[in-house]
């Protein structure tokens, strides 16, 4: 089956159905190394033909030059809520923390392209519903004990046990289930999954965050005593709500890491932790908000890295419930909103626009402008719309959302641009607690029209099965729509490039008419870095490779 | 004396059991659970309660109450849901650094509160009394987070003086000027016009009063008049004022443990309340109430060393 995926790839390029960078992305998560791709890229002829789907705009140019052996490393990350505990963690600082000792079968490039890791190669079988993964030779953990394919095999039985408080597992559901995977050979595993997923790869990657290769043997509580993982920096130790520290790993399987060791520092809010980095107490800042790094931007010593992503903010509707039940409102407030402005009062400018379908631009299948034209404001036809839903001369409707980043901003202009067209939105703004809830009160899953954050993803269904499937369970627009649901599955399993297209281009056209939800931008995620610190990647934000990283000669 | 000091000190321990129900009832109309907080919002309802099933969360509250009682009462404080690690050595370990913080904002509050209120008293309208005291309600006026952020790009960020965030100091002086006196200076700038503002008011009442004249006619020189009758009775409303403060110099310095990122109590005590952290949050509030009351008993007992009246009041 590999032998005619490569073939496809050179035709579609050829036809100028796909760009040779998007070549690259599907090779790679096909498994294909990367002196195949090179092949293939050579067999394509020379001539870079018309960039299909939707373009991403690239991320920032990384310079390096030679480093500097020895050094300390500090980094600033906010608190995690929990203890620092691999299996449950949710959180940009525990995720941080966890991957300067832990790693992943595979791992992202900032535009989304796979490279080995603890996996050196991948490849479907006769569907994408198997796949085989062959493991790294002479990875050690750092007792010195030899990483095996039954850590492997134990790690994900762990992560897809439903009666396990694991966090991966939402990630998992319907596509690999208990008992899907299985140990070959000592350096081979093979996951059958419940369905064809042609993204899997993925889910094994580090954009997967809670998915890393633990030791058999592991207990929760494990990880903060130090010593787990297979990484190029030991834990050493921890402090709770502190930080934590890490010495260099003599015996990493990779290239012998350039630090001496990592100083990670927990700060309760971002304020404080900028202004660590602008007294140069911090050598970076991993991830971090739009507002929260614009006293960044002035200073010439902080390179600010910016890489586009899939993290979001969509503005749900209610379509079981009056008055979001009518399309033509909810089309309505979409062809009110004036995205453009939004992006450019809110951040600046440096956003992707949305265009209320699921399928971000850093997607290699997303559909471009022309195939699903972007939504624009158009004040007329959204009074008309309306009217048609029985609105004539406006309403007032209620947006509940919570206080996060750019949220309660994003909520003001909201409601000044649907005045325009007759909407008087009320807004009423609850901390995050309050607005997640727990048990039989979960508010954002139930009020009529919200706004909540999603962080970035791999594959376009990672984002859109527990959001916009039927059997969703963060569908908090209580969208149910059989046909959408038929062609993401369908897209899932579906390996041809030309046809991929066409299913989310279907999908995407469905999801726009239908409106589930408002989607105004895309984010760009942004990792703050001093000068004379190199070796780090811009993006992902949910990921960090500390691998390469080190000072400046 | 002995009866006064028993009987506060049973009052005390009464405020503590009434503090301790209320923040368990207040725990139960609080948004979120601990589950919750440490799974994060993607995780499934069935995998929050296969966590709060562990942590025994999912126990009625009084039944929660009562096995949290006696354990505290055999000295086992619990283990936090959210950080999986034993109360007893963190909350001491947090206490231990704000008391600490606390107490070196105090010594530069009070006697620089104290000194330049009894100052402005004996100048009083004229244009250093008046300085001073609207350098004292403008300094009130600023939020910490305000001054707190000006201090630290002026001294941190450009001069380099001091660091941003501040650690807790080692045992040496310098160490301990050099991490605390950032931190301290916002606190000093909250509870200068206040301090001062009382003790200016009492010495003025004090300056006034029919023994300070009967003492200066006596012939008494200006310090002794001074020293032994005007500041003995204008501290008196001052020192109330002064214990007041010492619970939010402890429980209360959210705002500038966040700033400078120091490793306090009272940033604790607010994640234990948001994340539903019955343990900590309890422990937390129950050693603030504890050196809150500490804080007012010493300060009625200083305030019988100074006005025989109650001393007596309390041994009769």
């Amino acid at each position: 089956m590999i032998e005619d995926y490569r073939i496809h790839l050179v035709e579609e390029v050829r036809a100028g159905r796909m760009s040779r960078r998007d070549l690259i992305r599907r090779g790679s998560v096909y498994g294909l190394s990367f002196s195949a791709i090179g092949t293939l890229l050579s067999a394509c002829g020379s001539d870079p033909s018309k960039p299909s789907g939707g373009t991403p705009a690239q991320s920032d140019e990384v310079k390096e030059g030679a480093f500097r052996k020895g050094g300390t490393a500090r980094i600033g990350n906010i608190t995690p809520a929990g203890d620092l505990e691999p299996l449950t963690m949710n959180d940009g600082g525990t995720v941080m923390t966890v991957q300067l000792a832990c790693e992943y079968l595979c791992f992202p490039d900032p535009d989304l392209t796979l490279k080995p890791r603890l996996a050196t190669e991948w490849s479907p079988g006769a569907s994408p519903k198997e796949w085989s993964l062959t493991l790294r030779e002479g990875v050690k953990w750092q007792d010195g004990s030899p990483m095996t394919a039954d850590d492997v095999v134990a790690s994900f039985q762990r992560y897809t046990d439903p009666k396990g408080t694991a966090s991966a597992l939402s990630s998992f559901t319907g596509i690999l289930s208990k008992g899907g995977v299985e140990k070959v050979d000592d350096s081979t595993v093979r996951f059958t999954l419940d369905r064809a997923y042609a993204d899997f790869p993925y889910l094994v990657s580090a954009l997967n965050y809670a998915t890393p290769i633990l030791p058999k043997d592991y207990e929760p509580g494990d990880f903060r005593k130090g010593g787990v993982g297979t990484g190029a920096y030991v834990l050493e130790q921890y402090t709770s709500k502190r930080g934590a520290t890490f010495r260099r790993n003599d015996g990493y399987w990779g290239e012998a890491p350039h630090l001496d060791g990592v100083e990670v520092t927990y700060y309760g809010e971002a304020a404080p932790m900028v202004l660590a980095m602008q007294g140069g107490n911090l050598e970076m800042i991993p991830g971090l908000g739009f507002k929260d790094a614009q006293s960044l931007r002035s200073q010439d010593d902080i390179q600010l890295f910016s890489n586009p992503s899939s993290s979001y903010r969509p503005v749900h509707l209610r379509v079981d419930t009056a008055p979001f039940d009518k399309k033509e409102l909810r089309q309505a407030l979409a062809l009110g909103l004036d995205r453009e402005a939004i992006i450019g009062s809110l951040l600046g400018g440096t956003a992707e626009l949305g265009n209320d379908h699921a399928f971000a631009p850093i997607f290699p299948v997303s559909p471009d402008g022309e195939a699903v034209p972007q939504r624009e404001q158009d004040i007329e036809g959204a009074k008309r719309l309306l009217g048609e839903a029985g609105h004539e001369g406006g309403l007032q409707l209620e947006l509940q959302t919570l206080q996060y980043e750019d949220i309660p901003q994003l909520a003001v202009l909201l409601k000044e641009q649907l005045k325009a067209i007759g909407v008087d939105l009320k807004l009423n703004l609850m901390t995050q607690e309050a607005y997640f809830g727990s048990g039989d009160n979960q508010p954002w899953l139930e009020v009529p029209m919200g706004i909540v954050y999603w962080a970035s993803r791999g594959a376009p269904s990672q984002l859109i099965a527990p959001a916009y499937l039927s059997d969703g369970v963060w569908n908090s627009a209580h969208w149910k729509n059989p046909e959408f649901d038929q062609l993401v599955q369908d897209l899932d399993a579906e390996v041809d490039e030309g046809k991929r297209t066409q299913l989310a281009r279907d999908a995407a056209t469905l999801m726009q008419d239908e409106t589930p939800a408002l989607i105004p931008y895309w984010l760009k995620e942004l990792r703050a870095i001093q000068q004379g610190f190199q070796g780090v990647a811009p993006g992902p934000n949910v990921v960090l490779d500390p691998a390469r990283m080190g000072f400046a000669a | 004396m002995g009866r006064f000091v028993l009987r506060r000190l049973w009052l005390t321990a009464l405020t503590l059991v009434l503090v301790s129900i209320i923040i368990f009832a207040v725990a139960e109309v609080l948004p979120g659970d601990p589950g919750r907080t440490v799974l994060g919002p993607y995780a499934t309802q069935e995998q929050v309660d296969v966590l709060n099933r562990e942590f025994g969360v999912d126990r009625p509250l009084p039944v929660r109450y009562a096995d949290w009682v006696s354990d505290v009462v055999r000295g086992d404080w619990g283990t936090s849901y959210q950080l999986n690690e034993e109360v007893l050595p963190l909350v001491a370990d947090r206490l231990g650094n704000s008391l600490l913080l606390g107490a070196f904002a105090f010594l530069l509050i009070v006697p620089l509160s104290i000194a330049l209120g009894v100052y402005s008293a004996l100048r009083e309208g004229r244009w250093q009394d008046r300085t001073l005291s609207v350098a004292g309600l403008s300094m009130l006026a600023l939020p910490e987070f305000v001054s707190g952020v000006v201090l630290i790009v002026l001294f941190a960020v450009t001069l380099e003086w001091f660091p941003v965030s501040s650690d807790v100091p080692s045992a040496n002086p310098v160490d301990v000027i050099r991490q605390l006196t950032l931190p301290a200076i916002p606190l000093v700038f909250v509870l200068f016009g206040y301090i001062a503002r009382m003790t200016r008011a009492g010495t003025i009442d004090a300056l006034r009063s029919n023994y300070t004249r009967t003492a200066t006619l006596k012939g008494l020189p200006r310090s002794a008049v001074i020293g032994r009758h005007v500041l003995r009775n204008a501290l008196l409303p001052t020192i109330t004022v002064v214990s007041v403060q010492v619970g939010y110099l402890v429980g209360g310095l959210v705002v500038i443990e966040t700033l400078f990122n120091y490793p306090g109590i009272g940033k604790l005590t607010l994640d234990a309340a948001v994340g539903n952290d019955l343990p900590v949050l309890e422990a937390c509030v129950l050693v603030t109430a504890l050196l809150f009351a500490l804080a007012n008993l010493a300060a009625d007992l200083l305030y019988g060393v100074l006005n025989p009246r109650v001393r007596l009041r309390g041994a009769g």
